[in-house]
């Protein structure tokens, strides 16, 4: 054979082959599987299994799978499958699962925490309330004894513990709650300890060395609603007889009457968003100008500001600036058609990396998805808001913690701690982690980078600091959003 | 003799603008490359965000297409290189010699094989089997053309009355590059007094010119049958600023020479080189013998493989990968001569050179060009022959990496601008009744799938292929589909790694010995240089072909930039 003809038949070949093998492989990919029972292509599903801890055993519908995970089960039939992944020294997880032909049901996010938690405390001092900072860097630990109400900053990464800011206690004035708002940057800390008869605003630095500032000395008293600035942790904004000024701290200069006739405000990003006595809710500039009334009068005013005579609202921004308010009510609101989601609710949080807020009210953990929002926008107003029920138990909820990766989440009833799958697919699930005894005051935090439960617990009548690991570190790396998503700092009471 | 007075892509574009509708033709056959591969990405990127399973489908049917001509170019590559490594160290000369006589030539090639043979036989370690092994391929192979030339009725020239004649046209070019590259011509073993150098000058060059041209007057005159110099004149009618100009005025000035020395054109070979073109000892041997035995002969160009090792080791590491993959495609190339056009630095008939009218003088292009011109006045019956020899050139070094990065940016572009060919080739085809339909057919395809892959595949490959993934959406994120899609991609891509392996040890094999003064880490990068790929295909492979075939579609007509070279 010559070269030519060589290379002709190595040609040939090649394209038979590439004939031949294109459509089985994407008959393959599609799903499609030859039956040669009936003849005939018949159309398969895949179940995709993925666990933390990796190398979990697969039983499907009670037969133990060949494979470990991760894992894909491919050329299943349509129709429900019993899944269920086990690992030594882990809680089991199990799930009935529905397979569709030509798609994949992902169970990708498993979480098994180990069956044994062993909780230690972590600190001498009495440890009430912990907030962690924005970069979860530090956790502001709250102590309150007999001599004063403190601010602590714990280093979770070095594991040290910084004092930043205290006040001494006063029969007169008791400190029912502490209020803690974290500078962008993260360098200060403003600690709003509020007294029975009268405030007091300390700007703590986070170091050793810092001395706390009381913002008494700098401005007259007594103001409301004090936020760092978004550019600069050296300056403050703060409402004082309904109008916003803004404080340098370090030279001490004062700029007043950005805005007037404010009830509330809140700073993010670039923008200053404020409710009006006249009960609009505005948009604005840093230096006030061109401001937008972001709620045009459709009864909706009547709405929040009838069932809220305080209007104290915490309010939520996702990173694709929808907007949520929930008043001291209860009242869920947003700023998406037609505004109202929901009553009744006792805290909400949201989700960092997509367009989800949890929700809680009593013992029922709801999920409101603006991105399913968005495709089903036609049939909204038929539909109302698309919300789903993650997860119910028979104790109020305290708090949730959504995980960074947002499949689950800790949340915290009057008696529990417990690991909820929040992916709506497969949401049911629950392991518990643990109890404790501080009821509605108990608070917590998850690091998603060591994967371990901080929060506080009794400890000989003492509320204390607990901490357990529960996976291993860094099991969620960084997740990148263009905008982090916001939330008013909360007032935490004592 | 048939002397063509007026350039034959005039006359083809006259002839073609006197048919009716020749215009609209010349710009439907400009919009079709650019067309057919916006179209491709542009297809795929909609019916990824639309449609995404179909387009899915579509992504696995070309990967799967991709791998297979991956197979293939990969299978001719390591063909090539063997017969390019099989005829390192054959002695042209000598071979050509031998073709005075050929049945004597059969007879000591006999010999020589038989010895070669007893040497394998004798051969203890695998080092000095293969250059004996490498002989006794070669010697079999020359058997065999002997024997083949034996049969023929028509007999070769004696190799003594080849003239070479070597062209170097160039603008603002280092005298030393200039002088390197005639120092590589002097150190050929072939007879110098039978080559005719020309140093090709652009007169809008001033006075440096004429500086230069004195310079290289004074140290080569002697050395050849004659050093030539030439200033091509600027703003000739018909002409543009382009390399194919300055080398058709040389080649004239040329012609009155050989006029003059009564030196017959078919006795004539022309090489046309950039100017910074070195040639091995051999090539000149090489050229001759490969030119002696086509009974074709002055219908035929000859295509040597280009490498880039002039400066190998002073570029960085991404313009060494891309001028070893253009070696590398001219190898692969090579391995099918059915298909093969020339590129670059490449040697022909002088008759033919005359005959089809030289090159073009208002073509960015004119490597390509003159071949489609012969291929056409020929009617069919030219080709392009692959020589087993190398010419060595520079790769692009500018100031910084940036300024690297942009030259080779634009000077990619002016190779995809062959692409200007097309409408050229097309008009020519519909003129020209002569050549068979399917030859015709043949050679479309060819242009158009060489360039429309060359300036898609490496978006497909790095970012089109991908938007089902990215942009599918929650639906599309729950087919099966979706499921298979990244895990065949994987698996055909790492697969073809053992392609990026092969041309790794290659390009290690290929590379000319490390000067002393560079340090041994820097064979390091010779081996990681290959991660570059999936950052260079589409950056500085598939966007400036797709930036040349927009030009040429949009009537934006590319000019001339020389590639400054160090």
């Amino acid at each position: 054979m010559g070269l030519k003809q060589l290379r002709n038949f190595i040609f040939w070949t090649l394209v038979l082959l590439y004939f031949v093998l294109a459509p089985v492989i994407c008959f393959q990919a599609l799903g499609f599987v030859f039956d040669p029972r009936t003849i005939s292509f018949v159309k398969t599903g895949i179940i995709s299994i993925d666990s933390e801890p990796k190398e979990a055993s697969v039983y499907l519908n009670g037969a133990l799978y060949a494979e470990k995970t991760p894992t894909a089960i491919s050329r299943l039939r349509a129709g429900r499958y019993e899944v269920r992944v086990e690992a030594p020294n882990y809680q089991t997880w199990v799930q009935p699962l529905e397979v569709r032909a030509e798609e994949v049901t992902r169970a990708e996010h498993i979480l098994l925490p180990p069956v044994a938690i062993k909780p230690s405390a972590l600190f001498s001092i009495p440890v009430q309330t912990i907030v962690p900072s924005h970069d979860e860097r530090f956790l502001f630990l709250i102590s309150q004894d007999a001599k004063a109400t403190a601010v602590y900053a714990f280093d979770m990464k070095k594991d040290r513990l910084m004092f930043l800011a205290d006040h001494p206690r006063s029969p007169d004035n008791p400190i029912a709650s502490v209020s803690l708002n974290i500078s962008p940057d993260d360098r200060r800390l403003l600690v709003l300890f509020h007294g029975k008869t009268s405030d007091e605003h300390i700007v703590a630095t986070i170091s050793d060395r810092a001395i706390p500032i009381s913002l008494s000395k700098l401005i007259k008293m007594p103001i409301a609603n004090v936020r760092f600035h978004p550019r600069s942790s050296k300056e403050m904004l703060y409402l004082q007889n309904g109008v916003l000024n803004q404080l340098d701290l370090e030279e001490g200069i004062l700029k007043e009457g950005i805005l007037k006739g404010l009830k509330s405000f809140e700073v993010i990003e670039d923008k200053i968003y404020y409710f009006t006595d006249d009960a609009h809710l505005f948009s604005a500039n840093l230096d006030g100008k061109e401001a937008i009334d972001l709620l045009p009068d459709r009864g909706l005013r009547r709405l929040l500001f009838g069932q809220n005579p305080r209007n104290t609202y915490r309010m939520f921004l996702t990173p694709k600036g929808n907007a949520f308010w929930l008043s001291e009510k209860g009242t869920l609101l947003t700023n998406r058609l037609p505004y109202f989601a929901d009553e009744d609710v006792s805290g909400a949080t949201l989700s960092t990396i997509s367009e989800k807020l949890f929700y809680w009210k009593a013992g029922e953990l709801w999920l409101l998805d603006l991105s399913d929002l968005e495709e089903k926008r036609q049939n909204f107003f038929e539909r109302g808001p698309s919300k789903t029920l993650l997860w119910k138990s028979n104790q109020p909820i305290v708090s949730v913690r959504v995980m960074r990766e947002d499949n689950h989440a800790i949340v915290v009833t009057e008696k529990k701690i417990v690991l909820v799958e929040t992916e709506p697919r497969l949401s049911g699930n629950q392991f518990i982690i643990g109890n404790h005894s501080l009821g509605r005051k108990i608070t917590f935090y998850f690091n998603d980078d060591l994967g371990e439960l901080y929060w506080t617990d009794l400890q000989d009548e003492i509320p204390t600091l607990y901490h357990a690991k529960l996976f291993r570190p860094s099991l969620f790396p960084f997740s990148f959003s263009f905008r982090k998503s916001y939330q008013s700092p909360e007032e935490v009471f004592l | 003799m048939m002397i063509a007075q007026e350039n034959e892509h005039d006359i083809l574009k006259k002839r073609a603008d006197s048919h009716h509708g020749a215009v609209v033709w010349r710009r439907i056959f400009e919009i079709t490359p650019g067309f057919l591969s916006w179209f491709l990405l542009l297809a795929v990127a909609f019916f990824a965000l639309t449609d995404p399973i179909p387009a899915a489908v579509f992504v696995i049917c070309f990967y799967l297409f991709w791998f297979f001509r991956l197979i293939y170019m990969t299978i001719l590559l390591v063909a090539s290189y063997v017969v390019l490594a099989r005829e390192r160290n054959t002695n042209w000369i000598e071979r050509c010699r031998d073709l005075n006589n050929v049945s004597v030539a059969i007879k000591r090639a006999q010999e020589r094989l038989s010895k070669h043979e007893e040497e394998v036989k004798h051969a203890q370690r695998t080092r000095e089997k293969v250059p004996i092994t490498r002989r006794l391929h070669s010697e079999t192979a020359y058997l065999r053309r002997l024997e083949h030339l034996a049969q023929t009725t028509e007999q070769p020239f004696d190799f003594r009355s080849i003239y070479h004649v070597v062209l170097f046209p160039n603008y603002r070019e280092d005298i030393h590059i200039l002088k390197s590259a005639l120092s590589s011509l002097r150190e050929t073993n072939y007879p110098l007094e039978r080559l005719i150098v020309v140093v090709a000058f652009e007169e809008r060059e001033g006075e440096a010119a004429h500086a230069k041209a004195d310079e290289l007057s004074r140290e080569f005159k002697e050395i050849f049958f004659n050093l030539m110099t030439s200033f091509h004149p600027d703003g000739l009618p018909g002409e543009r600023q382009v390399k194919g100009a300055n080398a058709t005025w040389a080649a004239k000035k040329v012609m009155e020479f050989l006029n003059e020395e009564k030196i017959a054109f078919e006795q004539v070979l022309v090489s046309c080189f950039d100017a910074d073109t070195r040639v091995g000892k051999e090539y000149f041997g090489c050229l001759t013998y490969n030119f002696l035995i086509r009974p074709n002969r002055l219908h035929c160009s000859f295509q040597p493989i280009p490498v880039y090792h002039n400066n190998l080791w002073q570029a960085p590491a991404f313009a060494r990968i891309l001028e070893t993959g253009s070696s590398y495609w001219q190898l692969i190339e090579s391995a099918n001569p059915d298909h093969l056009v020339t590129f670059s630095s490449h040697s022909m008939s002088f008759q033919a050179l005359v005959e089809s009218g030289f090159w073009p003088v208002d073509m960015i292009s004119d490597d390509s060009a003159i071949f489609w011109k012969c291929f056409l006045h020929y009617k069919g019956n030219y080709r392009a022959i692959p020589m087993s020899a190398t010419v060595s050139m520079n790769i692009i070094i500018g100031k910084n990496w940036l300024d690297t990065f942009r030259r080779i940016y634009v000077q990619k572009r002016r190779w995809a601008w062959g692409i200007e060919n097309f409408p050229m080739v097309m008009l020519g085809f519909l003129e020209t009744r002569e050549i068979p339909l399917i030859e015709k057919a043949r050679h479309t395809l060819k242009m158009l799938e060489s360039h429309v892959s060359w300036a898609t595949w490496g978006l497909m490959l790095t970012l089109v292929g991908w938007l089902p993934v990215l942009f599918g959406g929650r639906e599309y994120g729950f087919s099966v589909v979706s499921y298979h899609l990244p895990r065949i991609a994987q698996m055909i891509f790492n697969l073809a790694t053992v392609s990026m392996l092969i041309s790794a040890i290659l390009s290690f094999m290929i590379v000319p010995k490390r000067p002393a003064r560079v340090s041994r880490f820097r064979n390091l990068s010779f081996a990681f240089q290959w991660l570059l790929l999936p950052l260079i295909l589409p950056v500085l492979l598939a966007l400036p072909a797709l930036d040349a075939q927009t030009r040429l579609m949009l009537g934006r007509y590319l000019h001339f930039e020389v590639s400054r070279k160090v």
